[in-house]
């Protein structure tokens, strides 16, 4: 056979291959997206224990009676501290991710991010939700299980339309999650295992499995063809 | 036997092997993501989605977003039929060839 013939062929077969690969998974989600918001969740964690913490537990301790003030107080500091804790963390995350994407001649709004996001952003919407109506009731132990939970969901779920190994950290934090039900009262270690310890280990892992020597980021499971 | 039998000739081009190809794996994908994934002009991507239309492998739904139109495209079970038989028989060829 033609050797024009057997180019060709081999030319389509690769074409078929990279164009379902990049139209149904971002491939362009950086290592160091995971590992950058894992050290901001533990710098945070550290902020919350030894700055609003501790502080909170000696004047309990000096004084020897609860005070309605100080919990309300220390709850307002751990709710604007995630908050600032989310949003940089993401916004670490989705520099990463975009300077990948640049380098790779990708843009963050691809049809296979979008769907990502999306898949993402449902149990993340319904968690917040659920979440701040317990806040509402004033039921703030279920929160760190909630959130390690609900995040976890969502990580499985967008896995689909990335890389397939984000499943294996959603299902880590939905782990932990489900463990720190039965040690309530211990979330800011879950939270601290969880957001930060698995995130960097992650980002590491799939750094060196991937990214150190540049080669294709995609791990589809099967072979589309 | 002849080694290029059952190639489906629609395919030989790049553009409509390409979009095949994407709604194969996706439920749906508009005009604009098409254009981007596969980095064609307007006419072009369109002249050759028309010809995979009236063939019967695509079908085209038209929407709006607001007031703009939003085209999307998914592949008819013939559209699928005639892909996996065309990879089928690049598959023979590539066997053949060892």
């Amino acid at each position: 056979m033609d050797d024009n013939l057997r180019a060709g062929t081999l030319q389509d077969v690769q074409d078929i291959k990279r164009l379902m690969q990049r139209s149904s998974r971002f491939t362009s989600l950086s290592a160091w997206s995971f590992t950058g918001a894992g050290v901001v969740a533990l710098i945070s964690a550290l902020i919350g224990r030894y700055l609003f913490f501790l502080p909170y537990y000696r004047s309990y301790n000096t004084r020897g009676a609860f005070m309605a003030g100080d919990f309300a107080e220390l709850k307002t500091q751990l709710l604007v501290l995630s908050f600032i804790t989310l949003v940089v963390a993401a916004g670490i995350a989705a520099l990463f991710t975009w300077r990948k994407a640049r380098r790779q001649g990708q843009s963050l709004w691809e049809y296979s991010s979008r769907q990502a996001a999306w898949q993402f952003a449902i149990p993340m919407a319904a968690g917040a939700v659920f979440l701040l109506g317990m806040l509402r009731y004033n039921e703030w132990r279920f929160i760190a299980p909630g959130c390690l939970v609900f995040y976890g969901l969502s990580m499985v779920a967008a896995s689909r339309f990335t890389l397939g190994a984000v499943r294996w950290l959603g299902f880590g934090m939905i782990l932990l999650g489900l463990l720190n039900m039965f040690y309530i009262g211990y979330g800011l270690y879950f939270w601290t295992l969880g957001f930060g310890v698995l995130h960097i280990v992650f980002g590491l892992v799939i750094w060196f499995r991937y990214e150190r020597n540049e080669k294709p980021v995609v791990a589809i499971a099967k072979d589309p063809l | 036997m002849n080694p290029i039998a059952g190639l489906n000739k629609l395919f030989d081009n790049r553009i409509r092997l390409g979009v095949m190809s994407i709604l194969m794996v996706n439920e749906e994908v508009s005009f604009n993501d098409l254009k981007r994934m596969l980095e064609v002009t307007d006419g072009n991507l369109a002249t050759h989605l028309v010809s995979l239309e009236e063939n019967g492998y695509l079908k085209v739904h038209k929407g709006f977003i607001g007031r703009k139109t939003n085209t999307t495209y998914s592949v008819t079970r013939n559209g699928e039929k005639a892909f996996n038989d065309h990879i089928q028989a690049l598959e023979n060829m590539i066997k053949g060839i060892r």
